[in-house]
This record gives structure tokens, C-alpha cells and sequence, in this order.
């Protein structure tokens, strides 16, 4: 079960009755809430369940211009991805 | 909607994209996807940057499946009526082509670096009308 650390703000959705009742048979399964169920899967689609990622952003902040550089130079031999 | 760069695009993954002023989401094109990622797994395979990437593979990953929060991959299907009617009024190569394709079709603007702004690319971007500009860092 994933620990937010961040504050939670309230969101009103409308789902059909089979969405409810998929959503509450995982939170009871994982003795979580609805809610719960929601945060997680929505973390997962949009990639935002990544903890930790800290110094991973850190590291592609400072290397961004290289790796730039090399996405060029490995566009050059190709039309459909050359800038020119 | 802002399209931008493979550049600024990895600033937008690891979070230090500087404000671009613009309503809505920091966005990319698959062609700009595709060269960031290309660049960062040559870059691990070869071991340029294993100093500075304590984790090729992860950094990789985060590039292709980057937080929605900081950068949203625009799907190249949504725009590409657009991006093949581009390629037939100018000439334009597929990266080219989807990414004003995709600002025509999502309304968008579009930023990228100096270094990724091509001989035609201003001059073609005022024919369709797009806002465009360089972003030097």
C-alpha cells in the first residue's frame, strides 16, 4: 500500500456501479478504501509511483545537455529524426 | 499546451524545466521521445554517462514512461491527419512534420533549444501560424 506523504485534495468522479463495485471488492481485498484503490491505480497509469526518484532527477537534470547532444549526433545519419 | 524538445523534455522529467510561461501541460512528441531515449540507452550501453547515471536502466525507464505531471507523451495517431497534411505543404521529415502536426491539431505552442531549432523551422512554424520560439538555457 502506497504512503502519501503528500497532502490529498478531495475529488468528486462519477463511475458506473460495475467501477464501484470492482474498486470495493480490491479495498476490501487489500484491507485498504476506495480511495485508496483509486491513488494507486492512478499513480501507476501516470507513472507517479516512482519514490525514491530523487537523485535519478538529479543525475538527468545535470546530464540533460549531453544526452541532447548525443540524441543529435545519433539523428544525423537519420532523415525521418534529423534536424536540419 | 506546450510542445517542447527532446532537451527540454528531459528537464521536464527530472523536474527542473523552468516555468515556459504557458497555460497547460509540459508536453513531447514520440519522434522527441523516441531520440531522448535513444540517446539515454546509448548512452548507458556505452557507459558515457555511468558516472553521472548511478542507474542506467531506471533513468531510461523514467524516460520512456516519464511522470504525467511533468511531461506527457502526446499520442502521434491523435495528430496525424495534420502532421501528413504539414509534410504535404512544406518540406518536412517525420519529426518535423508530427510536431507541428501536433500543435495544429492540440492548438498547442511549441519551445525547443537553439541547437534543435532547424534551418526551416521558423519559417515554416509562421506559415501555419504556430507559436514558436527558441529557449535558450
Amino acid at each position: 500500500m502506497a504512503v502519501y506523504v503528500s497532502a490529498v485534495r478531495r475529488t468528486n468522479i462519477y463511475l458506473t456501479e460495475a467501477e464501484q463495485a470492482g474498486l470495493d471488492a480490491r479495498a476490501a481485498a487489500e484491507g485498504s478504501t476506495r480511495s485508496e484503490v483509486v491513488r494507486a491505480i492512478v499513480d501507476r497509469e501516470l507513472h507517479l509511483d516512482d519514490a525514491g526518484a530523487d537523485d535519478l532527477d538529479s543525475a538527468l537534470g545535470e546530464a540533460a545537455a549531453e544526452i541532447a547532444d548525443r540524441a543529435r549526433e545519433l539523428s544525423i545519419d537519420n532523415p525521418d529524426l534529423h534536424i536540419s | 499546451m506546450v510542445i517542447v524538445d527532446d532537451h527540454l523534455a528531459l528537464l521536464a522529467v527530472a523536474g527542473q524545466l523552468a516555468d515556459l510561461g504557458l497555460a497547460g501541460p509540459v508536453v513531447t512528441t514520440y519522434g522527441f521521445q523516441y531520440r531522448m531515449v535513444r540517446a539515454l540507452a546509448d548512452s548507458a550501453r556505452s557507459g558515457s554517462l555511468s558516472r553521472r547515471l548511478a542507474d542506467p536502466a531506471a533513468a531510461v525507464g523514467r524516460a520512456v514512461r516519464p511522470p504525467a505531471d511533468r511531461l506527457v507523451v502526446l499520442d502521434p495517431r491523435a495528430s496525424l491527419q495534420s502532421a501528413v497534411g504539414v509534410a504535404c505543404r512544406h518540406p518536412a521529415n517525420l519529426l518535423l512534420a508530427e510536431v507541428v502536426g501536433a500543435a495544429l491539431h492540440h492548438r498547442a505552442a511549441i519551445r525547443v533549444t537553439p541547437e534543435n531549432t532547424g534551418r526551416t523551422w521558423t519559417q515554416i512554424m509562421d506559415a501555419e501560424g504556430i507559436d514558436f520560439a527558441s529557449i535558450g538555457l
